[in-house]
């Protein structure tokens, strides 16, 4: 029996996949069997991880082709960890999946048979089929949102959409998850505390701003592998105690499991 | 949003949040806080701050026992000492006559349940010894 968590939100570019990949990498690392599966056209996931882009997901869903799960499932290169890769070609999977009938359950119908103990969905910064499929197929929600009002507005947009489908997916929002934290800055701090006094408890340990994210991407390597003491791993200093960051962040995930 | 007088948020008025969340936003609103004050206040806070990081290499915690934490602070009270100062000028004397094997501590070592350490050392007979010591001696 695994878990699926949905990593979502409907603006871009604020770290759906790097938390996707780095809280991916960190379960199989802690001994979990993780299934990575990109729903983005863009294939971030395979960058991010060092490996070439495939259209696994198109033949994975894809009415005519329907291929069983594990032949379309890529090592992540790292025990533990498999991938489900996106490319282009999901832009023509979606088209073709409009006309299925039944079409927001085409990922949970396929992830049922998965032998993994945790799903991560990576899903597209858009509210289009797979992302309502996503939901469908989750248990759980995490919304990474950067500290600014355009991306706080898309964690209430994805609410809204979870609101929607609240009929046919049993999908729990468990967290939203700030990132791109910076504490020197008042917008950082302002936007933080408008998040803990809107969502409360959900509001997990902001990730910070670190550029050690962008330099592991560019080597396709996880922020585990390529800089372990990095701040958005390890968080702040507080004390003797660190707060925030990666780490920290898997430890609720391991919770919820 | 919640605004107080100098326009930022306050913080103190949100309902259940996480404790790590709390403990940063409490973190942002000092500096804030401090980022108002005078220039001097300002660079008063900084050096106390700056102070308090150098001594961080030499600080360790001591699990004390309850009466014995109760007798160092209420002699650090009595003498209006530190109670970390009393403690290292206590401590000078026994360390040097350890490393000289004027003492030892042998007889006190119980087995250790704990993985780090080999033994454990039994306080309590310290403390009855040491209680025992001083009714002779005043009598």
């Amino acid at each position: 029996m695994h878990t699926t968590l949905a990593i979502l939100n409907q603006k871009g570019g604020v770290g759906k996949t790097t938390t996707a990949v780095t809280l991916g990498s960190g379960l199989a690392r802690n001994g979990y069997r993780v299934l990575l599966v990109d729903l983005d056209t863009q294939g971030n996931v395979a960058d991010s991880l060092g490996l070439p882009h495939g259209d696994d997901l198109r033949r994975l869903l894809s009415p005519d082709l329907r291929c069983p799960i594990d032949q379309v499932i890529t090592p992540g290169g790292l025990e533990g960890l498999d991938v489900i890769r996106s490319d282009k070609s999901t832009t023509a999977l979606k088209q073709t999946l409009a006309g299925v009938t039944l079409r927001e359950y085409v990922l949970a119908d396929v992830l049922g048979n998965s032998a993994h103990d945790v799903i991560l969905l990576d899903c597209a910064p858009s509210a289009d089929l797979l992302h309502f499929a996503a939901l469908v197929a989750s248990d759980y929600l995490l919304i990474p949102t950067r500290l600014d009002k355009l991306a706080v507005n898309g964690v209430r947009d994805a609410l809204q959409t979870l609101a929607a489908l609240k009929r046919i997916s049993r999908c729990k929002v468990v967290g939203i998850l700030p990132t791109f934290y910076e504490r020197v800055t008042l917008e950082s701090h302002e936007q933080l505390i408008h998040l803990a006094q809107t969502f409360g408890k959900l509001v997990l340990p902001p990730i910070p701003q670190d550029t050690q994210c962008r330099v592991a991407t560019r080597y396709g390597k996880t922020l585990w592998d390529y800089a372990p003491n990095a701040k958005a791993l390890n968080g702040y200093e507080q004390g003797n105690r660190r707060v925030g960051g990666y780490l920290q962040v898997l430890e609720r995930v391991k919770e919820w499991l | 949003m919640n605004r107080n007088t100098k326009g930022l948020t306050s913080f103190e008025e949100l309902p259940g949040v996480d404790p790590a969340v709390e403990s940063l936003l409490g973190q942002g609103q000092r500096r804030q806080d401090e980022a108002r004050l005078p220039r001097t206040e300002r660079s008063r806070k900084k050096k106390e701050r700056e102070r308090a990081e150098k001594r961080k290499p030499n600080r360790i915690n001591l699990d004390l026992p309850v009466d014995l934490k109760k007798r160092l602070e209420q002699l650090a009270k009595k003498e209006g000492v530190p109670i970390s100062q009393l403690v290292a000028f206590l401590l000078y004397e026994p360390v040097t006559q350890l490393e000289n094997r004027a003492i030892s501590l042998w007889g006190y070592k119980t087995a250790s349940g704990c993985p780090k350490f080999e033994c454990n050392l039994d306080l309590k007979r310290r403390a009855d010894e040491a209680a025992h010591h001083d009714v002779s001696r005043k009598s």
